[in-house]
């Protein structure tokens, strides 16, 4: 099979092509296209010049979506909501985020408040309808939205998860007296407990879909035009799904690049046996760390994206604004700030010259030498080794210290925030940073691993093959995965188990179905079932594993005995109280055929074209001879001791000294830190 | 003293910080009452050997979070530091030594090391009932009335439960499963501090680990310091009232602050503020101290994270006897709405120096009242809060946020617990609306938030409490900016005239009966005159506020059908009230 990928990311967008016959693998990256980013897409296919009609498997990954909502650029969205809770939207998340700053201002509603109408009906948590809709006045509230220019309607009617009749109802008014508008009913988009969150995910759904919808089927179009035949999927939260799939839950797309590359490290985990592993991705613009436990990536359910709380199941990803675009400044009390301002990809680092002010952490890593100003994405970006000086010594000069000094405090701090970043989501899930190992990717992942190994007692550093580009190999490895999620608040003694079964049983035809029209095969559908547990009175519920195939009586003392075992292992302590659930979970796979991983060439001597030069490096306070090498030309067996640097065209692996690299039979690079 | 290296400082600094939140979120996660879980009315915090403050969780009630030092610190020397060994856990509910009222309780564990004693993993979370008079007394004349109070004891002892402690403990609750459960959590969170301590200390070493505190401490103080000195030099002075004291409605009670600036010192003096109170509206010493310190960190380096060190610059005097350091049989039930009032009179008096830092009033309160009783559909024994969300004041910048919580529990989600439909399905209520309430902001060049209002409507016979403040007190504005709308409730029984309500304890009301909260809105900053018209005029399309309003205290005319601005009019209406001075300063 031949398969490509495409990530269009905030300042590049990268493509990778693998044929599993000949194992030929292609790789590369154009600049992302912010105001049109289906041509950067186009232009990545282009670059490397394969033949399109014989590829079977296109994935995508996109910042489409995710620009629409940072950009503001989405629809007009009207809201319909329960007579008197119009205002939800700006109070229930009223909790304050920077809490002692008293200016802290929390982020505007996407629907401004005249675009939020109520209408009379009510239903209760248990289902029942006390008040039925008044369809003249539904009609009525349509009519003046439509007035108002809205584009798209979202409808979030209080408690619509346990019954969503009076929003179906709502959804076939609009749809009567306003045909072809767009309308999103928030029991469709996420039927789960939260109003505020449900009716969040609900407008960022209908304030982004169009625009999403719209970039898909261009792209699309485009697809053929250049003679694709094959199937485009898109990259979702925890997996790739169908285009149909994705137009019908635009909200999917919005964990782009930084999944795959989480996935991807899963993916390569199992292959090599490392079952603990925290994946750092340093771009430009940002650092995303995930974590992968017993060969799986960690997932949630629950998010927050640009200050909004959404409901969207899948990898957890931590991202903060650290990156080589990060700005380096010295504020008035004299302390050294890194990020998360950055320079993005224009002007970029002050080294672009491409009239970048401020110094960044890409400047300081240049005048340090970590980084070949000739060799930059393979010398196809000359770095300006004097601009990136200039700025620094701006640095050196307010701090009172030498330019080398300065450079290394930027790293350093830029350092420190990621390992703050990855010691929080560690500690957060409850795992000692010391059972992980780290993958490192993205363009300056591996100018950081080493270092921060070393700060956070970290004994292995592995650099994948094609780390500037792996988030897009990543997504390659991905299966089809569609996840349901429903509410569903029962007492555990009281719950009938039949109808749990029946629920789950829905839910496995309703993806049975999905996956079979995308193309998948019964036998390669896999099913995990879930249910969110929590003693009586707890709001927080445990995801507890639930037996697949029909259920029988003896299931419940399973389920809760493995919550309660849960429980104890995460808290510490049981509760004599009763069980209660609040929601039911599936996860549908369908397996598309493992991406095969080259080997590569094994041997004990490292070839002596491997070995580029020899340069000066600043390390802890001084400049040592390093060695530099190619990373093309190492093989399976080479062992480097550090300092040395290991360059390929769009990454640098820097290994500290006292560290030992090691190259491996799939091309990967382990750093031994020698530490815990 | 070992001296750090500035990057293991930093990462310890960091780590410390985030088993802080981690401590607070596992608690969370764990507890059984809208309290723990929902509302977060609670907070945790590592303190040093000494019980200084080393961090304390983000999330949480601020307030308490200040004070968790000192209120540890006082039951530490009540049990003597060398009774307390591995395992202990140690509880208390005596406001003398909390700081809170009986219901919030101080729970906290000794980090050893080796054998050696490091510091405390502490807590403060509110047990939904102590069995004082009734759950929530706001009439109570001394402190007997107010519940349990559990001298500092040990629930653990070398890991073991002592049944007898706890046996008092759920003896005198009318719900003693939740709040055993609740109680499970703080140990949970606390467990979970000590645990990760433990782990930084293995790795790192007690000396490094103590002199990277230090320096967090050191490091907190320099850069306090340094914003203190940008302040200028003087006594600022500020006057405002409380609503009452639970027991005399009618009676304000007058409270002031001067506060010293020089050089990177600063002294808040509350000297003059009026003698402690019959009704339960009285402050405790380790909660004005806390308050006290934490308006100064908020107007000084918000962002920096709380530690012992910002406290260092800091100075507070509150005479004995007074409102805000009331004796140890006064009642006190009331004392989190006391302490609350010290961040905004701070503010008062400081706005003439700091009008960067320094909003308008916000609704000045956390708007409390609730419902505690038994389900007549499950026989339970329940109890919420329910407050509405007020609005903030506006500042130089910007306009104030809507419908939010008050400072001191910013990190909460507040009485409304984050989801309507949440409370719906777990208390035998039905909310009919929750809404912004229209023209509540005060009008300014820059708008207060609106405050918002919710009608609550009992499914099941209750018992009301409400602890309203500032339904008298203004929601004062700044430079010209006008009031924010003032917080009240009104009772509307099912037959019978409606009535306001701003405190009450054990108020019985049958099932059917309206209750609906109001919170008011934040004051505006600056003249309303000079607000733009185009977002006058926006805030009337929104329905923020009336076209009345617009008229009356902007100068807009905003025509009420087609929203557009009658030029003209709007030009002679504000020339016209500029003239009298009406509208303006």
């Amino acid at each position: 099979m031949r398969r490509l990928a495409v990530d269009t990311g905030g300042t590049f967008t990268d493509v990778v092509y693998i044929d599993d016959d000949t194992m030929r693998i292609i790789v590369d990256k154009v600049p992302t296209t912010p105001s049109d980013l289906g041509k950067g897409v186009l232009e990545a296919i282009r670059k490397i010049n394969i033949d399109v009609s014989g590829v079977a498997l296109f994935i995508h990954g996109t910042t489409a979506g995710l620009n629409t909502i940072a950009q503001r650029t989405g629809v007009k969205v009207g809201l319909i909501t329960t007579q008197g809770f119009t205002d939800i939207l700006e109070m229930t998340k009223s909790s304050r985020k920077d809490v002692y700053n008293y200016l802290w201002k929390k982020p505007e509603p996407l629907v401004p408040r005249y675009l939020r109408r109520g209408v009379r009906e009510r239903t209760r948590y248990t289902g029942e309808i006390t008040e039925r809709l008044d369809e003249k006045e539904v009609k009525e509230v349509v009519g003046k939205l439509k007035e108002a220019g809205v584009e798209s309607i979202a409808v979030c009617l209080l408690h619509s998860y346990t019954n969503p009749e009076n929003e179906r109802k709502i959804g076939e008014i609009i749809n009567e007296v306003w045909p072809g508008v767009s309308v999103s009913l928030s029991h469709q988009v996420a039927r789960e407990v939260g109003e505020n969150t449900r009716a969040n995910t609900t407008i960022i759904s209908a304030y982004m879909g169009k625009a999403f919808t719209g970039y898909v089927s261009r792209l699309s179009d485009n697809l053929k035009d250049m003679g694709f035949r094959g199937q485009l999927l898109v990259l979702g939260p925890s997996g790739v799904l169908g285009i149909e799939a994705a137009r019908e839950k635009p909200l999917c797309s919005l964990s782009s690049g930084p999944v795959g590359g989480a996935a991807g490290a899963a993916y390569l985990a199992r292959l090599c046996g490392v079952k603990n592993v925290v994946t750092m991705d340093v771009g430009g613009t940002s650092f995303d760390v995930s974590i992968i436990k017993d060969g799986v990536n960690i997932e949630r359910h629950e998010s927050e994206l640009m200050g909004y709380p959404v409901f969207n199941a899948g990898i957890e990803i931590l991202s903060i604004g650290a990156g080589g675009g990060s700005i380096a400044r010295v504020d008035s009390a004299g302390l050294l700030t890194v990020g998360p301002e950055s320079a993005g990809a224009s002007p970029g680092p002050m080294a672009y010259g491409l009239g970048g002010k401020e110094p960044t952490v890409t400047d300081a890593a240049l005048v340090n030498g970590l980084i070949d100003p000739d060799y930059f994405l393979g010398g196809e970006v000359r770095l300006n080794l004097e601009l990136a000086t200039r700025g620094v010594s701006d640095i050196a000069d307010k701090l009172g210290i030498s330019l080398n000094k300065a450079a290394d405090g930027i790293l350093a701090v830029a350092r420190n925030n990621m390992t703050t970043a990855t010691i929080e989501i560690l500690i957060g899930q409850g795992y000692d940073p010391r059972d992980f190992a780290i993958m490192a990717f993205g363009g300056g992942g591996g100018i950081f691993a080493g270092a921060i190994a070393r700060d956070m007692s970290i004994s292995r550093v592995i650099v994948p093959p094609d780390p500037g580009v792996f988030c897009a190999r990543g997504i390659l490895t991905m299966n089809l995965v569609h996840t349901y999620a429903q509410a569903y608040a029962r007492s555990m003694d009281r719950m009938v188990i039949r109808e749990l079964d029946d629920v789950y049983q829905l839910m496995e035809t309703s993806a049975l179905e999905t996956l079979i029209a995308e193309g998948m095969s019964e036998d390669k559908i896999e099913y995990n079932r879930y249910l969110d547990m929590g003693y009586q009175g707890q709001y927080y519920y445990i995801e507890t594993p639930v037996p697949g195939g029909e259920l029988q009586e003896g299931a419940k003392k399973e389920i809760g005995g493995s919550f309660e075992r849960l429980h104890e292992t995460r808290y510490g302590h049981r509760i004599e109280a009763p069980l209660t659930t609040t929601g039911v979970r599936l996860k549908a796979t369908g397996k598309i055929k493992d991406m095969p991983v080259p080997e590569i060439k094994k041997g004990k001597e490292i070839s002596r074209n491997a070995l580029k030069k020899k340069r000066k490096v600043y390390f802890d306070g001084s400049f040592l001879d390093t060695q530099i090498y190619e990373r093309n030309k190492l093989i399976c067996g080479n062992t480097i001791a550090g300092p040395a640097i290991i360059e390929e065209p769009f990454h640098t692996t820097v290994v500290m000294p006292g560290q030992i690299l090691n190259v491996d039979q799939l091309g990967n690079l382990t750093i031994h830190t020698g530490g815990a | 003293m070992t001296k750090v290296d500035p990057i293991t400082f930093a990462v310890v600094r960091n780590r410390l910080i985030s088993i802080a939140n981690g401590m607070i979120e596992t608690a969370a996660h764990c507890g059984v009452s809208s309290f723990l879980s929902t509302i977060m009315d609670c907070s945790f915090a590592i303190l040093d050997k000494d019980a200084g403050i080393i961090s304390q969780s983000e999330k949480g009630i601020l307030l308490f979070l200040s004070s968790s030092s000192p209120a540890t610190r006082s039951c530490i020397d009540y049990i003597g530091k060398k009774n307390i060994g591995p395992g202990d856990v140690i509880v208390s509910t005596v406001p003398e030594f909390t700081g809170n009222h009986t219901s919030d309780a101080v729970l906290f564990t000794p980090i050893f090391f080796r054998n050696t004693l490091f510091g405390y993993t502490t807590s403060k979370a509110h047990w939904q009932d102590v069995g004082a008079k009734n759950t929530y007394p706001t009439d109570a004349t001394n402190i007997y009335e107010e519940g349990l109070r559990i001298p500092p004891a040990k629930l653990f002892q070398g890991g073991k439960l002592q049944p007898a402690i706890l046996d008092i403990i759920k003896w005198n609750s009318r719900a003693p499963e939740q709040v055993w459960g609740d109680i499970q959590a703080q140990i949970a969170g606390c467990h979970f501090g000590e645990k990760q301590v433990n782990e930084l200390l293995e790795k790192y070493g007690i000396e490094t680990i103590d002199a990277c505190v230090e320096e967090m401490y050191d490091h907190s103080e320099r850069l306090t310091r340094l914003a203190i000195e940008k302040i200028a030099d003087g006594t600022w002075i500020a006057e405002d009232f409380m609503d009452s004291n639970g027991i005399d409605l009618d009676t304000p009670i007058i409270i002031k602050v001067a506060v010293t600036v020089k050089g990177s010192n600063i002294t808040i003096d509350f000297t003059g503020s009026d003698p402690e109170q019959r009704g339960p509206m009285n402050g405790l010493w380790v909660t004005t101290l806390s308050a006290a310190r934490m308006a100064v960190k908020a107007l000084t380096n918000p962002e920096l994270p709380a530690n012992e060190g910002s406290n260092r610059p800091v100075t507070v005097i509150a005479p004995k006897g007074c409102v805000y350091n009331a004796g140890p049989a006064a009642p006190t039930f009331l004392c989190g709405n006391v302490a609350s009032t010290i961040l905004e009179l701070i503010n008062k008096a400081l706005y003439a120096v700091l009008p960067e830092r320094i909003p308008a009033s916000s609704g000045g309160d956390v708007c409390g009242m609730g419902f505690f009783g038994v389900d007549i559909g499950t026989g339970k024994q329940w109890a919420t809060l329910s407050s509405a969300a007020i609005g903030n004041g506006a500042d130089f910048l910007s306009d104030g946020d809507n419908g939010t919580v008050h400072h001191s529990i910013a990190g909460s989600a507040g009485g409304s617990g984050g989801s309507i439909e949440l409370t719906e399905s777990t208390f035998p209520l039905v909310i009919e609306s929750y809404q912004l309430v229209q023209d509540s902001g005060g009008a300014g060049k820059n708008r207060g938030g609106l405050g918002s209002r919710m009608q609550i409507r009992l499914l099941s016979p209750a018992t009301l409490f409400a602890f309203i403040e500032k339904g008298k007190a203004p929601h004062w504005g700044v430079d010209g900016g006008k009031e924010g709308l003032r917080n009240y409730s009104v009772v509307q029984p099912k037959d019978g005239n409606e009535f306001e309500v701003l405190k009450t304890s054990g108020m019985q009301l049958h099932s059917g009966t309206i209750v609906s909260a109001t919170a008011g809105g934040g004051g505006g900053y600056g003249n309303p005159l000079e607000r733009d018209p185009e977002k006058v005029r926006r805030d009337v399309i929104n329905g923020y506020i009336s076209e009345e309003r617009a008229r009356l205290d902007y100068g807009v005319v905003v025509d009420p059908q087609s929203f557009e601005i009658d030029k003209a009019a709007t030009r002679r209406l504000r020339s016209s009230l500029l003239r009298d001075g009406s509208t303006a300063k």
